[in-house]
């Protein structure tokens, strides 16, 4: 999962099918009963092995050279340091003339910031992933009492076959407020993800986060 | 690529509309996904296809295969009681008429989808009935909030799509229609912030949005705000400042002169001062919503009725000699005339 931002895997990362999932859920989760993650990495580390960072990425510099602590107070200080708040992050706005900082030795940095720069809102065909903070835990989430939040397709609120109850149900128990876009299949699949991105901007601009 | 066959489906769930998968013959193991020329519109045709894995291809039955291609109409595939149905979404609506009323009763937020695709208009009764069906099912708050933020936005989002074609791809547009353009319920009344790089929707948009919330059962207010969305060296800041803009009178009334002088002898009726002005004045969206104490009446046209009918005005263009009343409308005279001249506008 990433950190306070939604990005979506894609399937297939070539620039001829640029396949993002067609069916998109989210859950904002929160984080703080977690305990430690078991790896922080500064972008998606998915996409970087499926080489859909394309010719920025330094052949030189190992993925594993990019992971930070295991912790969320690392990846705070890393959002800070590249970003300077987490509006910025959220919208994927490196500080401007970060690498001017590095020194050429600094083959990591250097490196993560050109990845980054495919997130930024002035990328060409922004890349939100290419500076999503990936967190990873070792066991499975229990939605229960860590989400806030649940974002998925209208569709789901209806009846399949007989009442449809049983998910909301679920949901309501848990104490779980949910929010829905509407999917079509004649819909631009940017558009979902815009969606998304929206319903958990606004979520986290209510609690002050952003 | 050529012609393909609509040849199968994946579904995001047992009913309602699923996404439709092309191959190049009925038994074809490379799959593809169409993309339409007005996405999440009603009147978009295939504009080009995508190569596509899909996790679970259900496959149509053989009779339901179909050719098409590029430039040819959207296809749909709608799912209802285990069968799928498959067609452009007015062949699919014609098939399931009969059972509307059942179909309303279970997945009525499936039905408005296909109903707004056979005929935005036409869709308008379903938008109550969903709202109800929410009401029930779920608590008034999330059905204000499906009102609000799918329904709503959702109509503005489309509006100002069509209008930007392509454009509306851009990074910066994506992001803009995500924070400028805002539904905000205010009790009795919903009102609709629009951006101001968005403020180019014209009257027939704005009745579209403005029909799609009386169907809900509320009245949409429309207002422009100044937002900046940059990067970093510009932070997203919403302006609290909402700015009304409107044609000021005195614009409208070198306006109503210019359409004056464009005809013969000078004369133009109230009707024609109404329909033409806009030829030479931009109106705006506040220009273009509708009158409150004259629904039939945008408040430009009711402008320019005040214009003609409020003869004793000291600023009016009668007392000032620029125009005579002629019962049914304006003439204006060498003295309206001299004063656009003096004002660099043609007489």
């Amino acid at each position: 999962m990433f950190l306070a931002r939604p990005a979506y895997r894609l399937r297939n990362c070539t620039a001829k099918s640029d396949q993002i999932n067609r069916f998109p859920c989210a859950f904002v989760i929160r984080p703080d009963k977690l305990g430690a993650p078991f790896h922080v990495y500064p972008f998606d580390t998915g996409a970087g092995v499926s080489g859909c960072y394309g010719d920025t990425v330094d052949p030189h510099v190992y993925l594993e050279d990019y992971e930070l602590e295991p912790s969320l107070s690392a990846a705070q200080r890393h959002i800070a340091w590249a970003f300077g708040g987490n509006r910025q992050y959220f919208e994927g706005d490196l500080i401007p003339g970060l690498a001017r900082r590095l020194h050429a030795w600094q083959s990591v940095g250097l490196g993560w910031l050109t990845i980054a720069g495919l997130a930024a809102t002035g990328s060409n065909r922004p890349d939100k992933r290419a500076s999503a903070m990936e967190v990873s835990y070792s066991k499975h989430l229990p939605l229960k009492g860590h989400a806030r939040l649940a974002i998925f397709p209208q569709q789901l609120v209806e009846d399949d076959r007989g009442r449809n109850s049983a998910f909301i149900d679920d949901l309501t128990k848990h104490d779980l407020p949910w929010q829905m876009y509407d999917w079509r299949p004649n819909e631009a699949l940017d558009f979902f993800m815009d969606e998304v991105t929206r319903i958990v901007r606004r979520t986290l601009q209510d609690v002050g986060q952003l | 690529m050529g012609r393909l066959h609509l040849i199968g489906y994946e579904k995001l769930t047992d009913h309602g509309l699923a996404l439709p998968v092309f191959g190049r013959s009925p038994g074809a193991n490379v799959f593809y996904t169409a993309r339409s020329s007005e996405p999440g519109g009603a009147r978009g045709h295939i504009s080009s296809f995508d190569h596509y894995d899909p996790d679970v291809l259900v496959l149509l039955p053989d009779d339901q295969i179909r050719e098409t291609g590029v430039g040819e109409p959207w296809l749909d595939i709608f799912l209802w009681e285990d069968v799928a149905y498959a067609g452009t979404a007015p062949e699919i609506w014609d098939v399931l008429a009969e059972v509307p009323d059942r179909i309303a009763e279970h997945t009525p937020l499936s039905l408005l989808a296909l109903a707004e695709a056979v005929d935005p208009a036409a869709a308008g009764p379903l938008v109550q009935k969903t709202f109800s069906w929410l009401t029930t099912r779920y608590g008034r708050r999330n059905a204000e909030e499906w009102r609000n933020e799918v329904h709503l936005r959702g109509t503005v989002l489309k509006c100002v799509r069509r209008e930007q074609g392509a454009h509306a791809d851009r990074a910066e547009i994506r992001r803009a229609l995500q924070e400028e353009i805002v539904v905000q319920d205010d009790g009795d009344k919903i009102i609709v912030f629009i951006g101001s790089r968005f403020s180019f929707l014209d009257r027939d948009r704005l009745d579209v949005i403005a029909a799609a919330a009386a169907s809900a059962g509320v009245k949409a207010e429309f207002m422009i705000q100044q937002v900046h969305v940059a990067p970093y060296v510009k932070p997203t800041v919403r302006q609290e400042t909402v700015v009304k803009r409107r044609t000021s009178e005195n614009e409208m009334r070198i306006a109503a002169l210019q359409v004056a002088a464009g005809k013969p002898d000078g004369r133009v009726t109230t009707r024609q001062l109404k329909s033409e002005v806009d030829r030479y004045v931009t109106l705006t969206i506040e220009d273009r919503i509708h009158s409150e104490t004259r629904p039939n009446e945008a408040m430009y046209q009711q402008m320019i009725g005040n214009i003609v009918s409020h003869r004793g005005a000291k600023n009016n263009i009668f007392a000032k000699g620029g125009a005579i009343y002629t019962g049914d409308g304006i003439q204006i005279t060498d003295a309206g005339r001299h004063h656009l001249r003096t004002l660099g506008l043609k007489d």
